[in-house]
């Protein structure tokens, strides 16, 4: 299946965030449905999902600030996975800690990127996030 | 050759031998001629007047011849015969003569020659130079003798032949064994029976023994002369009537007159009659006695001065005895008597300063002592000299020196050199010791080698250096404890490094440090030194009792205990104690600290009576040591207990403060994170109002919007800047090598876009050596300086942006120049300040953050930062970092 019709998973609490991000990904004209976990357990609740056989998405983007499971936490489980840890994870949060970063990269994340606060920005960003993730990068298998 | 010929005479004409011949010759021509031509003429005239027939005459011519030379040769043959006969007369008178005169000429040992004119030898009576006669007859002296000599004789005798004066003269040739004769002679010009001169003759005598005698003599007189000359002591030979003959040099320098003075004179006829009646009486007593007179007087010589004189005559004898002549010869002692004199009162002074010298001073040879002085009597405890004189040294050296003396001795005879002074010890008539200090010499005493010993006595000093010896070493101990006190942190190390000291200094078994506990009643012994090793004992604890020991000690007094077993008191445990362990005397010093019986510094004694009031006085310094010590060790530990208690704290505070410091870290990541959120709603949706509503918003409306938007982003930014500040409180400050100008380039190629874009020139040059700086901060700073360049250059035409640098040696200054709006001084320091702004912030953006941010990183780095700026003259930022 393609990447076109992958869905991709969005990983926020902050209900303005998850709106906000939808429409920049509206407006940047990606076409993948987009599916939200609001705080980490719901992510997390996915993986028996996935496992079930529902499709995987092809980018996860994950908020690092998380109620109920912090995002790393989620981020850990989800490289810990046997199968699953092949999902590239592009961290996607406003925080540009030094330690944060390392500390996700340490735990495998593909990418990391500071969430800016002008949404125009924000639109260029969720495009290229888009077009590297689901039309460049080739997903694996 | 000695000459003596009268010259002068003029020249006569050389006689000729040949006239008598002549004139012989001629006679009998003419008697022959006279005779022939009267036989002619006669028979001529007789034969004619015969016979008158000139038949017959002619006839009679041929007896006529006849008869003619018959005639005439019986005239030659009487002419010639008278002739002959006379000739031979003269011959034989000649012969007579000469016969005579051989006769004469055999007698006599004389020389005799005769020459003819032409200087040939005719006649010679012995022939000298070992020639013979024959060898000589027909020659002449150029035929016989040397060129020189010839020459010499030839010119003599041609001067006699024309001068015709006899020449005396004496001469020397060399004979033909090569030897020289010397010959004393006349020649005399030989005149013949005419009166001529045709000849020479010569007569010498050999004198050649005479020269050489002559000679002999004269080298002997010479020799004598010289001799006589040299000889300091005056000589005078006076002939048998005391005339003087002859004096030598010395006479001349001692009288001052000079030769003529003397010679031919009497003593008399020279000297006034106090001068000569001093010796005459000698010298004609010697010449009277025909035997050596001698005398010794001092005589004030006119002109000399007085002299010491010595004087000896002496008569000279020939073959038989008679007096020859007198030889006088004086002798002048008076250097030699001064100096003499001089000997005496220098050994006179000598002996004088020997006498009364304070040092020992004795002479020994071969072993014995020749000579003692008044010290040495004393040095040794002899009433007399006798005691000593005639002594073997050896019997007044302390046996064990014995060896090292006699070696010394040997050594000094040697010529050696460096061995004194040095100390001995010598040994009294009582047999008692006593130390001494030593010189010796050697020296001639009597003619013979002996040794001079200078010795002095220094029992006294020997005293005082071990007086000083024992303070130095008290010093020394002290000096040692004061070291000891400043090391020593604990008692153990006051008992190790001060305590074994001690012990030497009073040269006793035990030192102990005991302190008190507040009521006196028992005393810890917290160190304690035995003999041979250090031990401590800690919290040994005595009980006390009350004593009059105690309460000497509490009244800050030194207790000497001469003897534990003689205490009146019954003696405490502590006393029993020590006696038990074997100690009989003791000595106490209190510590005292502000009045207070502190506690006590102890030595213990085997023996009784072991400590005197010296090493009271000792203690008792020690002691003031020792509190001090004491308490400084107290004070250490209470020092490292607050040091301690303090560390404790200060941990407690950091984890205090580290703790707030996360909280801090969390609070502000949280704000961020939280903060940023709503930001990115507002921004969000007023942006999506725009965009999807813009037609639905007025203008007004739109602003409104716009506004929104910008409060957001405003707000964003004043977050950033917030983290930003805080982090760099929190971040620990890394410190690494940091190029100036790498930083400078990479910081303003992160502005590359906005710079070329709007066309800045920019320019980068510094050169600084490297720094040592926190890297992140540095380009924080910088960073934040090039914003505001760029910033506050945004409505200049021609925008220019200078980093620039420069070292001090201690420290290297950056700066950031811009061509902008520039500020007004009065507002220096306030920009730093945080959130401070000085433009509105529709005309520059900005939260007021950047230039805090600069002064803390300056300021976390120990440097500075500052700036320069005239409104509308552009700016520049100037940081200082430390090397």
């Amino acid at each position: 299946m393609s990447n076109l019709n992958k869905p991709i998973l969005l990983v926020e609490d902050n209900p303005m965030d998850v709106d906000l991000t939808k429409r920049a990904f509206t407006r940047s004209r990606v076409t993948n449905p987009i599916q939200v976990a609001r705080d980490g357990e719901e992510a997390l609740a996915w993986l028996p999902r996935w496992e079930a056989g529902e499709p995987r998405p092809a980018v996860i983007l994950l908020d690092l600030k998380l109620p109920k499971v912090d995002g790393l936490e989620v981020l850990r489980q989800l490289k810990s996975h046997p199968v699953f840890q092949t999902i590239p994870v592009v961290v996607l949060t406003t925080s540009v800690e030094d330690r944060d970063v390392q500390a996700a990269y340490q735990l495998g994340v593909n990418s990391y990127i500071v969430k800016p606060v002008e949404f125009n920005k924000f639109i260029e960003v969720a495009e290229h996030v888009e077009i590297y993730w689901t039309v460049l990068n080739e997903p694996p298998g | 050759m000695r000459t003596g010929g009268d010259v002068g005479m003029a020249n006569q004409t050389l006689p000729t031998r040949t006239n008598n011949t002549l004139r012989s010759v001629l006679v009998i021509a003419a008697g022959y001629a006279a005779v022939a031509s009267l036989w002619i003429l006669a028979s001529d005239s007789l034969l004619a007047w015969v016979f008158r027939s000139p038949a017959r005459i002619s006839a009679f011519q041929t007896y006529k011849g006849l008869g003619y030379v018959l005639v005439t040769a019986l005239v030659l043959a009487v002419l010639l015969h008278h002739q002959f006969r006379q000739r031979e007369q003269t011959e034989q008178a000649l012969r007579q003569s000469e016969e005579r005169f051989r006769a004469i000429s055999t007698l006599t040992p004389d020389h005799i020659l005769m020459q003819d004119s032409q200087l040939r030898y005719m006649f010679v009576v012995n022939p000298q130079l070992g020639l013979a006669e024959q060898d000589m007859l027909g020659k002449t002296d150029r035929d016989l003798l040397s060129p020189e000599e010839a020459d010499q004789l030839t010119r003599i005798k041609t001067q006699v032949l024309e001068t015709g004066e006899p020449f005396h003269l004496e001469t020397s040739l060399i004979s033909q064994d090569g030897s020289r004769e010397t010959f004393d002679g006349t020649y005399v010009p030989k005149v013949n029976a005419q009166g001529q001169i045709d000849g020479l003759i010569g007569y010498f005598r050999n004198v050649t023994e005479r020269a050489l005698a002559e000679e002999a003599l004269r080298k002997s007189e010479e020799r004598f002369r010289r001799a006589m000359d040299n000889i300091p002591d005056v000589v005078v030979i006076y002939s048998p009537d005391l005339r003087i003959q002859y004096i030598n040099a010395a006479t001349r320098r001692l009288t001052g007159r000079a030769t003529s003075e003397f010679i031919g004179r009497r003593e008399e006829e020279i000297w006034p009659p106090e001068v000569y009646e001093v010796y005459l009486p000698t010298l004609k007593e010697a010449l009277r006695t025909r035997e050596p007179h001698s005398l010794e007087t001092d005589l004030e010589l006119p002109g000399s001065g007085m002299r010491s004189l010595s004087i000896t005559c002496v008569p000279l004898l020939d073959e038989e005895g008679a007096v020859r002549e007198v030889l006088g010869i004086t002798h002048d002692r008076t250097e030699r008597k001064l100096a003499e004199m001089a000997l005496r009162e220098s050994e006179e002074k000598y002996r004088l300063l020997v006498d009364h010298s304070p040092y020992a001073i004795g002479v020994h040879q071969d072993g014995k002592l020749v000579f003692v002085n008044q010290s040495a009597l004393s040095l040794f405890g002899a009433r007399s000299a006798a005691q000593l004189i005639g002594k073997p040294v050896s019997d007044f050296v302390h046996p064990p020196q014995l060896a090292a003396a006699r070696d010394r001795i040997e050594r000094l005879m040697k010529g050696e050199t460096g061995l004194y002074p040095v100390e001995d010890r010598y040994v009294r008539l009582d047999g008692s010791d006593v130390p001494v200090e030593v010189t010796a010499a050697p020296l001639t005493y009597q003619g013979r080698p002996a040794i001079q010993v200078i010795a002095l006595d220094i029992t006294e000093r020997k005293r005082a250096e071990e007086a000083l010896r024992r303070y130095a070493d008290r010093l020394e101990v002290l000096h040692e404890i004061d070291r000891g006190i400043i090391a020593a942190h604990t008692l153990d190390e006051i008992a190790n490094r001060v305590l074994p000291h001690v012990r030497r200094v009073f040269a006793c078994q035990r030192s102990d440090l005991g302190l008190f506990d507040g009521s006196l009643t028992a005393v810890t012994a917290y160190a304690a030194d035995y003999e041979g090793e250090s031990v401590i004992l800690s919290n040994t604890t005595y009980p006390l009792s009350p004593s009059k020991q105690l309460e000497r000690l509490k009244n800050g007094q030194l207790l000497l205990v001469p003897d534990f077993q003689a205490l009146e008191e019954d003696p405490s445990a502590l006393t029993g104690l020590l006696l038990k362990e074997g100690y009989r005397s003791g000595l106490f010093a209190p510590l005292m600290l502000d009045g207070q019986l502190y506690g006590v510094f102890g030595l213990l004694a085997a023996a009784p009576d072991h400590f005197n009031a010296e090493h009271g006085e000792v203690a008792e310094e020690i002691a003031s040591q020792l509190v001090i010590a004491v308490r400084q060790v107290q004070m250490m530990e209470q020092i490292a207990q607050h040091a301690q208690e303090l560390e404790q704290r200060v941990a407690e505070r950091t984890a205090q403060l580290e703790a707030k410091n996360r909280e801090l870290e969390a609070f502000t990541y949280s704000v961020s994170h939280d903060l940023k959120a709503p930001l990115r709603g507002i921004d969000g949706y007023s942006r999506l109002l725009l965009s999807d509503y813009v037609d639905r918003l007025d203008d007004e409306g739109q602003a409104f919007l716009h506004n929104i938007e910008q409060a957001a982003l405003q707000m964003h930014q004043l977050i950033d800047d917030l983290l930003a500040y805080s982090h760099l409180e929190r971040r620990p400050l890394q410190a690494s090598q940091v190029d100036p100008q790498a930083l400078a380039e990479s910081v303003l190629a992160e502005r590359a876009g906005e710079i070329e874009a709007r066309g800045i020139a920019t320019t980068v040059e510094v050169p600084c050596a490297t720094i040592t700086a926190d890297p992140e901060g540095m380009a924080m700073a910088l960073r934040n300086l090039l914003d505001n360049a760029l910033k506050f250059t945004r409505d200049v035409p021609h925008p220019v942006v200078e980093i620039g640098g420069r070292d001090t040696g201690t420290t290297c200054v950056l700066w950031v120049r811009d061509n902008g709006i520039g500020f007004d001084m009065k507002f220096h320091d306030r920009i730093f300040d945080i959130f401070q702004r000085l433009h509105r912030v529709e005309d520059y953006p900005g939260t007021g953050i950047g230039l805090a941010i600069v002064r803390k990183v300056m300021e976390r780095i120990g440097g500075r930062t500052w700036a320069e700026s005239e409104p509308g003259r552009g700016a520049a930022f100037y940081l200082e970092i430390p090397r």
